[in-house]
């Protein structure tokens, strides 16, 4: 089993800092689902893994190895992103022997068999595939090659419903089959709640969340009703967003490990969150600062 | 078939809807319930998630492991189940519906009427 | 050698292989075009002509052999150490062999077609070596973002190379007329010299080496800089 370390990660752009001192540590099998909003640096820091972009500081450590300029650590990675680096006039054939030829044992029988349901053609050439046929060919090459941390960036980008169904079941066939650690990142999170066991978010060039899927969402609450009350009662605990709904009712979102006897004011309800909205509030400026100010625009908008 | 919410962990509905198609007779005793494999990869949830649940029947006894062949469902699973249901029965059903009739204002023995005709309706419907 | 530096060795040798087909295609274009009476007396024209011709077709090469090269070693796990050799190595490689070829060629020709074709052949094999460590450069130059920097790191070698080898021959050329304080004898022997494949060959070794230098200054420098 392969394990990943990643000691204090930070990464600039020139006058810009856009990840600061990430520690991640991936120790177990597993899908670790890694969110966060366009531009975080989800992207960059998969691209640093992988040794493409240096960091500005900090350490990715793969079994106790620094992946820097490390061959030996870095054919054990995988990462599917937006880049196409197969020439236009490369088969598809060609490139499954090339994947072969690097990390062996390449899993010709399943990624042929996966092509077909896909829909793309062994002897086609990258040029004549559409956008959703190459992402399904990188699809298919990911979940086959023979690696043992696997990244996928964005990797239903262009797949129609169809075909995203098809990968969820893909993905968790292959993993049942070989269990190793997928890194997914994606903006389609209430796709992807179920099927990912550990939950990553970054926000604001930090890791704001890092835990088992269970846990994250079993502290996720959110606590509706009149505003004063909720505002009052939400007070006892970890409120990371509120908004003002309709008139005097208002909302928070609680994120916090919850006595279980607790008991919950009549007029208040206290529900569980799905996961994206989770995400959602967390990583949005407070909605009720936003919503305070434009009511008092609005007020006064009519003196 | 499954069907998941936000109101608890997943492996938590997986295993109380599992335990009502047990209940419901769907899966008899002796029948193999499908693969956590399976499972997984219709209902695209995490197989870790998947064993959790189907675990938490073997742990209360209504499904049994065989080696290399799957997961069964016990000889007394059912009665298992409609015994521990019973145990519940006051605290699930009983106390809402109480709840609910004093809100509305309704006394006792208009909620006992509402038993009875409950029990006459479901005789002539059968 | 790792898994990963065979099979880039083997896509770049091929990849070469073509980028080589096209310099000699345009080398031999230039020569016919310039092709009036002796060669051997043209070719200080040609080859410093040839040498910017090389080095424009590199930095066009640049963006598509070498970028692709760079993403395919990240998609396969080739780390840079391994692929900046893989690049020195397969240029030279090829470089090598056409000096080698160039030479056997030159000496068939001074032997049964009574031709003095060496310095074509060695003018084709320091052009087109030029021409694939301009490659190298420009592969290396690929794991920097940036056209002035591709500008700076290609082309300055290479036009140093150019203006190097044109003031030698011009030189030469002068020399060879006004009889500058050299005797008729000592200039003879600097035409001989000059036009003989051995010197040739040290110009080479010495214009790869200066190459490979140059390139490690200007890698470790980026390094230092983007990353």
């Amino acid at each position: 089993m392969t394990t990943m370390h990643i000691n204090s990660l930070s990464k600039r752009f020139g006058r810009t800092t856009i990840l600061k001192d990430i520690n991640l540590k991936f120790d177990s099998n597993g899908i670790y689902g890694l969110f966060g909003r366009n531009g975080v640096g989800k992207s960059t820091l998969l691209n640093m893994i992988v040794d493409g972009i240096r960091p500005t500081d900090g350490t990715i450590e793969v079994d106790g190895q620094n992946v820097k300029d490390n061959g030996q650590a870095l054919t054990k990675l995988w990462l599917m992103n937006a880049s196409m680096p197969f020439g236009k006039w490369t088969s598809v054939t060609t490139i499954m022997k090339w994947v072969d030829a690097v990390y062996g044992d390449f899993d010709f029988a399943n990624a042929k068999r996966m092509l077909q349901e896909f829909g793309v053609k062994e002897n086609a050439h990258v040029g004549r595939l559409s956008t959703g046929q190459q992402t399904s060919l990188k699809l298919v090459l990911a979940l086959n090659v023979n690696a043992t941390i696997i990244m996928l960036d964005e990797p239903v980008l262009g797949l129609d419903a169809n075909h995203r169904e098809l990968f969820y079941s893909e993905l968790l066939r292959t993993y049942s089959e070989k269990p190793r650690i997928f890194i997914v990142a994606t903006h389609l999170i209430d796709e992807i709640a179920h099927l990912v066991n550990h939950v990553i978010i970054i926000d604001q060039q930090h890791v704001v969340i890092d835990d088992a899927t269970d846990t994250v969402l079993q502290q996720a609450y959110q606590l509706s009703g009149p505003q004063e009350q909720v505002t009052a009662f939400g007070r006892h605990f970890k409120v990371i967003n509120h908004s003002a709904r309709m008139g005097k009712l208002g909302q928070v979102i609680i994120y916090d490990q919850l006595p279980t006897d607790l008991k919950v004011p009549a007029d208040l309800t206290l529900n569980h969150l799905d996961l994206q909205s989770l995400f959602i509030a967390m990583t949005s400026p407070d909605m009720g600062q936003i919503a305070s100010a434009q009511s008092t625009k609005e007020a006064h908008h009519h003196e | 078939m499954f069907h998941f919410d936000d109101s608890g962990p997943i492996y938590t509905q997986l295993a109380d809807q599992l335990e009502e198609l047990i209940f419901t007779g769907v899966f008899q005793a002796g029948d193999q319930v499908p693969s956590t494999t399976q499972v997984s990869r219709e209902l695209h949830v995490n197989p870790a998630t998947v064993l959790k649940g189907m675990n938490r029947l073997v742990d209360d006894g209504l499904l049994e492991k065989r080696r290399g062949r799957g997961m069964f469902v016990t000889k007394d699973a059912r009665q298992q189940i409609m015994s521990k249901r019973k145990q519940h029965f006051y605290d699930d059903y009983i106390q809402s519906v109480v709840t609910e009739a004093q809100k509305l204002g309704l006394t006792e023995e208009h909620l006992i009427e509402l038993i009875k005709r409950g029990y006459q309706d479901d005789n002539n419907a059968h | 050698m790792s898994k990963g530096a065979k099979f880039l060795i083997k896509y770049r040798l091929i990849a070469n292989g073509i980028a080589l087909g096209i310099g000699v295609g345009i080398y031999l274009l230039l020569t016919l075009l310039f092709n009036i009476g002796d060669l051997a007396n043209v070719w200080p024209a040609i080859l410093s002509g040839s040498i910017g011709v090389a080095t424009v077709v590199g930095l066009v090469m640049l963006f598509v052999l070498p970028r692709r090269s760079f993403n395919l070693a990240v998609q396969f796990g080739i780390d840079r150490n391994t692929l900046w050799w893989t690049d020195i190595l397969t240029p030279v490689c090829w470089s090598l062999l056409i000096t080698i070829l160039g030479l056997l060629f030159q000496q068939f020709a001074t032997n049964n077609l009574g031709h003095n074709q060496g310095s074509f052949w060695i003018g084709m094999a320091i052009i087109l070596s030029l021409f694939f460590t301009t490659q190298v450069l420009a592969d290396i130059v690929a794991l920097v973002h940036g056209f002035w920097k591709v500008v700076v790191i290609v082309g300055l070698p290479s036009l140093l190379m150019s203006i190097l080898i044109w003031i030698l021959t011009c030189i030469a050329q002068w020399m060879s007329k006004t009889n500058w304080t050299l005797s008729q004898h000592q200039i003879n022997q600097i035409e001989h010299l000059l036009t003989s494949p051995g010197i040739w060959t040290v110009v080479l070794i010495v214009c790869i080496a200066i190459m490979i230098l140059l390139t490690w200054v200007f890698t470790k420098m980026i390094r230092l800089q983007r990353d």
